[in-house]
């Protein structure tokens, strides 16, 4: 089969594609020169060294994480929550409540942080950990809720209605019916919801204060005002991070297949 | 798990989730109501915390970017004015559109074989494509851009291997639509080939050798059988990504010249160049009000095949 | 019972949501402690008395790398252990500035801005000066262009170019940065989204122009030149992308923030300046309007004045120093980049005539950073 030849050929140029960004940024952060030219001069640990020694990029890094995990937490209780009250209600707006909640994500987040930066202003909340948590969790909370749903789709009413016969109660049937069969869909969306906080730039860039700066904040200002590789070194630590979170929801989806098929 | 493939697998943003969900969850509803009370109202309490934090935190900042489009210096409609007879605006909300439209075809030409693949191969692979597709999205859009950055540049090592090889001088791959396009595309790839994936995953293979058994060649039978069938996740794919590309920033700031500046830019221009919080909100609430126009009208003309119920009649 | 139970729990959820939102609305934040008027005395460019300002938490915002780091070394950071405040830095973003004193919460307390900003947006943006309380008898002369501001770092907009390119037959004038037939090559021009009169200015000095006889048909004159360059122009957005520019010789010339053509020749680039025409540039220390602590903002401004800390902080970014007792040590490199050895062949901002004209200004920079 040439042809499917051919496509395969095709995907293999894909893929380098996209993999080559992230390739090239690997090598460049071992440049023993201080510059972003590539290929790379020289061997050197140097830029590792500038992360690891400097008490700004730790802080922005334990930021980050700190930011990704309670927004991870928020968004999926709230985005749990939001998932199985849809489910269970019907109503006539209810289409449009449905995108009520979706529509973060297509809104250009420059029209968002404008918004929230003279909201936020007004109450103190730049710059601090509730603030961060609260904007990041608008843009999470879609995602949440779109593999919560979908997982939920999988989940047979019938179970719940024998569970409520038994004499469970409503919390007692969510934590032990509903709960284990829509744990991959809430495994999933959390760890998108950990990843798209961890990752968000420009609503951070008018949330951010100084006493308090994500990674992708300082990222920005690095790469704006500096020519400072160190901002390469940063990336790959970041991008195994973030790898690291895929690969544990790759892990998670695969179980939940066998669950819901 | 065909239609719910792509999303149980990656949890991926879609738009054509919107109705597809109403309808399931509407099967939910009414067994509930079924079994449980006719007039259930507990389930809205648990709308409710998502409801405020949406509302506080999203809604708000909106109507604040609006009221101050209308009111700043003064109330009136002067900005809206101002945007509209302003040529530098219009030149800019045009590229905008010219430049989110090039990326959505790219990525269809790109994606459609990707994701066709991703149907005749076996599990393995298909899981390999997947992880490759979805890869990229958790580096840094902004580091992945700076990667390019040095790639194309002229003095880069794309434009030096192009000169040693083929003797031919520096290419214009950066500070040019290409590289805008290059970048862009590569970032919106996968809110391409997912939807579409999901709607080839539900064409049944046999349709294939049917048409050819009447006579239909391969051609003729992907145009006029294979094709219309992926339409639904072309809609979604192309939506998606043309509505997403509308609201980009630092790509074409980094890999275009002046003259690839988008929309976002030219409003962040405005607010922190010029400290004109109204032509800047103005131009904000324009881009917003763009994107819903364009949902509504893509929403009509896809009616009869159903666009965000991501599956044909 | 059940359905008590559920009900309680799911009021309970909700209300937890309602109440974290409520509890987040009232958290945070700075608070600021009683301004008392202090009696400082005196005010002695570069002294501060020990621990008059405990407890004071100041925060400086500027356009941020080896600029703002040289800077917080030299004098924010001393100030702070002295005098016993806290100095933080954030960036600058005048469109923040902009909501914080519409807003009236301004959370920063000294800023960096160029001449024509303090100049427009003395008393609206930005504080007027008590300068009873900051010393400016060493400031150089002429560099109070308003009274919202003192002198914060003197540099220029200078014409940089790449010496393995030009190295024998130099540019010498204004005018040879629009000759691509004597120097072929990618030329770099600030781009950036906050306009820069003296880029105009630089275009019509290349004329033979008199900036002090610069009218509103000059601008597009000056924009019109630049495009005539055609493919031979690109732009630069920030500082770090015209070094960068510069580095790695995607331009063979450019006008660029003196600072940054040092930057490039520090990191090893073969750049040098042409100081035969260059841009005098002076960037303001401003006081955003409704600054928490005043006094601790001057007596922070003053202390920044001293000799012994533009010496420093010269050192460390290569902008020249405002204080005329200063006296940096230099290597071969910096010298070559420092203006203050230049001041004769430099050419002055007409400020009065940009601050009237600055709606046609940001009108014909808008169409110039979009392309059109």
């Amino acid at each position: 089969m040439t042809f499917k030849r051919a496509l395969g050929a095709l995907a293999v140029l894909i893929v380098l594609w996209l993999l080559l960004p992230t390739l090239v940024i690997i090598p460049m952060s071992f440049n023993s020169a201080a510059s972003f030219n590539f290929p790379p001069q020289g061997f050197s640990l140097q830029w590792y060294e500038n992360f690891f020694t400097d008490p700004s990029w730790l802080r922005s890094l334990g930021s980050s994480l700190q930011v990704a995990l309670i927004t991870m937490v928020v968004a999926t209780a709230l985005g749990i929550m939001a998932a199985i009250g849809l489910s269970k209600v019907k109503f006539r707006g209810k289409a449009l409540l449905e995108s009520y909640f979706l529509t973060p994500l297509i809104v250009p987040g420059i029209v968002i942080a404008i918004g929230l930066y003279s909201l936020f202003l007004r109450f103190n909340l730049l710059g601090t950990l509730p603030g961060f948590v609260l904007a990041h969790t608008v843009v999470a909370l879609p995602l949440v809720i779109i593999n919560v749903t979908a997982s939920l789709q999988g989940v047979d009413p019938k179970l719940e209605q024998a569970s409520a016969t038994l004499g469970a109660g409503r919390l007692r049937t969510f934590f032990s019916i509903t709960l284990p069969l829509i744990m991959p869909g809430v495994t999933a969306g959390a760890l998108f919801a950990f990843v798209t906080s961890f990752d968000e730039i420009i609503l951070s860039l008018f949330v951010q204060s100084p006493q308090l700066q994500t990674l992708p904040v300082k990222i920005y200002n690095s790469v704006t005002q500096t020519s400072d590789p160190t901002v390469a070194a940063v990336a790959v630590i970041a991008m195994f991070t973030s790898v690291l979170v895929m690969l544990t929801a790759q892990f998670a989806t695969r179980k939940r297949k066998r669950v819901s098929v | 798990m065909g239609r719910l493939g792509y999303r149980q697998l990656t949890g991926m943003p879609d738009i054509s989730t919107l109705r597809d969900r109403s309808k399931g969850s509407g099967r939910g509803g009414a067994t509930a109501k079924q079994v449980r009370e006719p007039k259930n109202w507990r389930p809205f309490l648990l709308l409710i915390p998502a409801f405020v934090v949406v509302s506080f935190f999203f809604l708000a900042p909106l109507i604040d970017v609006f009221y101050r489009s209308i009111s700043d210096p003064t109330l009136g409609v002067q900005n809206y004015v101002w945007l509209f007879t302003t040529p530098t605006n219009m030149v800019v909300a045009f590229r905008t559109f010219a430049t989110s439209l090039l990326v959505t075809v790219v990525c269809l030409l790109i994606a459609y074989p990707y994701a066709y693949l991703m149907t005749v191969v076996s599990d393995r692979t298909r899981n390999m494509l997947q992880l490759f597709i979805m890869l990229p999205l958790w580096t840094s859009i902004l580091v992945r851009t700076l990667a390019w950055l040095v790639l194309l540049q002229d003095t880069g090592p794309i434009n030096g291997l192009l000169e040693a090889v083929f003797g031919i001088g520096p290419l214009p791959l950066i500070r040019s639509t290409f590289g805008v396009a290059l970048g862009m595309s590569q970032v919106l790839l996968p809110f391409m080939v997912l939807p579409i994936y999901s709607a080839l995953a539900k064409i049944d293979k046999r349709l294939l050798p049917a048409a050819a058994n009447l006579g239909a060649r391969p051609v003729t039978a992907f145009f006029t059988v294979y094709l219309p069938l992926s339409r639904p996740g072309i809609f979604a794919g192309s939506v998606t990504v043309f509505i997403l590309g509308l609201g980009f920033y630092i790509i074409p700031a980094l890999l275009g010249s002046s003259k690839e500046i988008m929309m976002s830019a030219l409003m962040y221009q405005q607010i922190s160049g010029f400290l004109m919080w109204g032509h800047g909100t103005a131009l904000g609430i324009f881009m917003l009000a763009t994107t819903i126009v364009v949902l509504a009208l893509v929403g009509r003309a896809s009616k009869g095949t159903n666009l965000f119920a991501g599956r044909g009649k | 019972m059940r359905n008590h139970n559920l009900k309680r729990q799911l009021n309970a959820i909700a209300l937890g949501g309602v109440a974290t939102i409520l509890m987040a609305g009232c958290a945070g934040g700075t608070e600021t402690p009683p301004v008392a008027d202090r009696d400082l005395g005196t005010p002695v460019a570069g002294v501060v008395a020990d621990g008059v300002f405990d407890g004071v938490t100041l925060t400086y915002a500027a356009s941020g790398g080896i600029f703002q780091d040289g800077q917080r070394d030299a004098a924010w950071d001393p100030f702070a252990k002295i005098s016993g405040a806290t100095f933080l830095q954030d960036a600058f973003d005048a469109g923040k500035l902009k909501a914080m004193v519409d807003s009236g919460n301004v959370t920063w307390d000294v800023t960096n801005a160029t001449q024509f900003d303090t100049a427009r947006g003395c008393g609206t943006l930005y504080e007027e000066y008590d300068y009873s309380q900051v010393d400016i008898s060493r400031v150089p002369e002429g560099t109070i262009t308003d009274k919202c501001m003192v002198p914060n770092i003197l540099y220029g907009l200078v014409l940089a170019y790449n010496t393995d390119a030009f190295g024998d037959n130099p540019p010498t004038s204004a005018a040879d940065f629009f000759d691509t037939k004597k120097f072929p090559g990618k030329r770099t021009v600030s781009q950036s989204p906050y306009v820069d009169p003296q880029t105009v200015e630089f275009a019509l000095a290349a004329d033979g122009k008199n900036v002090n006889d610069v009218t509103v048909a000059d601008i597009d004159v000056a924009f019109d030149k630049y495009r005539a360059l055609g493919d031979d122009v690109i732009g630069w957005t920030s500082g770090s992308q015209a070094q960068q520019q510069l580095e790695s010789g995607e331009a063979v010339m450019g006008l660029v923030w003196s600072g940054r053509g040092y930057g490039a020749a520090a990191a090893g680039a073969p750049v040098a300046p042409m100081w035969d025409e260059w841009m005098i540039m002076v960037d303001s220390t401003a006081i955003p309007k409704g600054v928490k602590d005043p006094q601790a903002a001057f007596a922070a401004v003053n202390f920044y004045l001293g000799a012994e800390q533009q010496a420093r902080m010269t050192e460390l970014t290569s902008y020249g120093p405002v204080n005329v007792d200063a006296k940096p040590k230099v290597d071969a490199t910096l010298e070559t980049w420092l203006t203050t050895e230049h001041l004769k062949t430099g050419i002055a901002p007409n400020i009065d005539f940009w601050v009237e004209n600055y709606d046609a200004l940001s009108a014909a920079w808008a169409g110039w950073v979009t392309g059109s």
